[in-house]
């Protein structure tokens, strides 16, 4: 928003150069319009309230040219007024989907997040379309796909950085969503103890001070950082680095927690006391969480939903139904044998291989 | 040496106290530029605010002597205006533009900027002057207004660092978690960049290039040397600021060195020393 604002201060700066009172008007009123606009989209106003606003600009302009003596003035006042509603009417239908209120359709109480026909990409380049998700409270989906194939599209679309080409996106989150990345990418000379960096995770929630610090508290007893609360983050090994990120995105008590290949370096006896702490976790507290990984086994072995990212579009749905070798193929190609064996509880065994 | 600097109070009373007020601010808005580890976009925001106030000055000598262009005012909000937009260009927009590195667009706004300040005003020989009193930081000329405007903008910075502490850290290491958390990145970003350039801006307009970049950068790397939190930066930023500043200003008044120059020296030597008792210190 800031750069369209600052934009809109440009043709107000020009009126130094012009003794001209219409070309005064005009780029008084362009610099108005602009800063309407660009507040209107950055605060991303309801449609309906996006248009009374620009309305109201319009409605000064046209008063302010009629307050002036001069002519033409008052010409410019009106005809910038008409611009300035037509502009409005093609923002808005633009705008509209990034409008919240617009957003607002119901959803079932116990939806956390859903998409309907979404298509998100870069630009003209549409990376995934038709996506249909439904995730629910206290189910833990696997999102598994080859490199490029639109995994990370689809995590920046879910956690709000991508904003959709077209179709829905519904999240029903009331305290955001706990996102772990792969690796922290703060400065690594910054001194910054597990306590604050964990805390940080509180930001935007609301929450009283007590609560707070009751919230914070768990997360790290939860994670076991209690005695390295006071320890600055990087002097931590990697394992103890990414219990402290899931801390982070734990302490606000999301309704949704993305996890983005969070193993992905740490060494195997380090990975297994992670998955099996974040599954203590989700057996107890049964939150709803994410994962996105290339490790088939660990989605066999955790997953109650599985989403495979291929050919520019996501199959998903419960483990039972997505996990078989047809969905594999599309996937991972008929080159890569994939064998599926079913236990008696109905527990998948996966397996694969290297083509021979 | 005390009783000289006390001695000279009602004189130099505006350049004191503006220096002062501008070394707490910039040391503020530092410990961001520094926790993103993005130094020298401080020096390419200094040196693009001293574009504006070249162009200001350039196009009002155009106008004629008795433009309204021609006022402090003017001058100072255009050196605001080019740092703000240098800001936005070092810090993100340039970037997704070009494709390149950040530190590639500050070196080009760095370079395009001094040079193109000092080419628009090199057959201007007041412009010129003014040039080199930025370039050479004096605060000498600070007025009353001065000392009310950076006293203003340090308690508006200090307030929304107490009140959105968390909130700015967050965007400032990691605005990946910050989105996900519900925040508008955009929105902070713009705004962080804003009150960047025009801080600079400003203080470049009154205190000169060196005096504003080193009260910028210097007091937050001492702090991140010495400090062993975050949020300790943005206490000891602002003391060693201040308590450096005060003891240039003296000194250089005591033995007739300019002050801006003095305190960034004293800045600067007391970043080894912090370096050196950070590598003797335990963990």
């Amino acid at each position: 928003m800031a750069a369209p604002l600052l934009l809109s201060l440009l043709p107000f700066i020009g009126l130094g150069f012009f003794a001209d009172e219409s070309v005064e008007t005009l780029l008084l009123g362009t610099s108005l319009v602009l800063a309407v606009g660009s507040l209107c989209w950055g605060l991303r106003i309801h449609h309906q309230r996006r248009t009374l606003l620009l309305l109201g600009a319009a409605l000064l302009l046209i008063v302010g040219g009629r307050l002036s003596s001069e002519e033409t003035t008052e010409v410019v006042g009106v005809v910038l007024g008409a611009v300035l509603l037509a502009c409005g009417h093609l923002l808005n239908r633009h705008l509209c989907k990034t409008c919240l209120q617009c957003q607002d359709d119901p959803m079932d109480s116990d939806v956390v997040l859903q998409t309907s026909n979404l298509a998100v990409g870069y630009g003209n380049l549409v990376v995934l379309g038709r996506v249909n998700l439904t995730i629910r409270a206290g189910e833990l989906w696997f999102v598994l796909g080859r490199n490029g194939s639109g995994k990370t599209t689809l995590l920046q679309a879910l956690l709000g950085l991508l904003k959709p080409q077209t179709g829905r996106l519904h999240r029903q989150v009331d305290n955001g969503v706990g996102f772990v990345p792969q690796r922290c990418d703060i400065n690594p000379t910054l001194p910054i103890t597990i306590r604050e960096f964990v805390g940080l995770g509180l930001v935007g929630t609301g929450l009283d001070r007590a609560t707070q610090l009751e919230y914070l508290d768990r997360a790290l007893s939860t994670l076991d950082l209690d005695q390295l609360r006071h320890k600055n983050y990087w002097t931590l090994s990697g394992g103890q680095r990414q219990r402290a990120l899931v801390a982070r995105a734990l302490v606000r008590r999301p309704a949704l927690l993305i996890l983005d290949e969070p193993t992905n370096n740490l060494d195997l006896a380090t990975e297994n006391d992670f998955l099996r702490t974040l599954t203590d976790i989700h057996k107890r507290e049964h939150n709803t969480s994410l994962f996105v990984t290339h490790n088939l086994s660990l989605a066999e072995r955790y997953a109650t939903h599985i989403g495979l990212v291929a050919q520019g579009t996501v199959i998903a749905g419960p483990k039972a139904q997505v996990l078989n070798e047809a969905n594999l193929d599309r996937v991972y190609g008929r080159g890569q044998r994939v064998h599926l064996h079913v236990s008696p509880e109905d527990s998948s065994e996966l397996h694969s291989q290297a083509p021979e | 040496m005390i009783d000289s600097f006390v001695s000279s109070w009602p004189l130099f009373q505006n350049a004191y106290l503006s220096g002062w007020l501008i070394g707490i601010l910039l040391s503020l808005i530092g410990v961001l530029v520094v926790a993103r580890d993005q130094i020298f976009i401080g020096a390419a925001v200094s040196q693009a605010s001293l574009l504006g106030i070249a162009l200001g000055i350039w196009s009002g000598s155009r106008l004629g002597p008795d433009s309204w262009w021609n006022s402090d005012l003017v001058h100072s909000f255009m050196g605001g205006l080019f740092a703000v937009l240098a800001a936005f260009l070092t810090t993100g927009g340039g970037r997704r533009a070009s494709q390149e590195t950040h530190e590639a667009i500050t070196g080009w706004v760095f370079l395009f900027s001094v040079s193109a300040s000092i080419l628009l005003l090199s057959h201007s020989p007041h412009g010129m002057e003014e040039v080199n009193r930025l370039l050479s930081s004096t605060i000498i000329g600070a007025r009353t207004e001065d000392v009310w405007i950076f006293a203003g903008m340090a308690l508006l910075t200090g307030s929304v660092l107490v009140v959105y502490y968390r909130s700015v850290l967050l965007i400032t290491l990691d605005p990946v978690m910050a989105r996900a958390a519900g925040l508008r990145t955009g929105l902070w970003n713009g705004l962080i960049s804003t009150w960047l350039g025009l801080t600079v801006g400003f203080s470049i307009h009154v205190s000169g290039v060196v005096f504003a970049f080193a009260n910028l950068v210097l007091p937050a790397l001492i702090a991140k040397s010495l400090g062993r939190t975050a949020g300790s930066l943005f206490i000891l930023a602002p003391l060693v600021s201040l308590g450096m500043n005060v003891f240039a200003f003296i000194v250089a008044n005591a033995y007739d060195y300019p002050p801006g120059q003095m305190a960034a020296a004293c800045l600067a030597l007391l970043l080894a020393a912090a370096w050196l008792f950070r590598a003797v210190r335990p963990r």
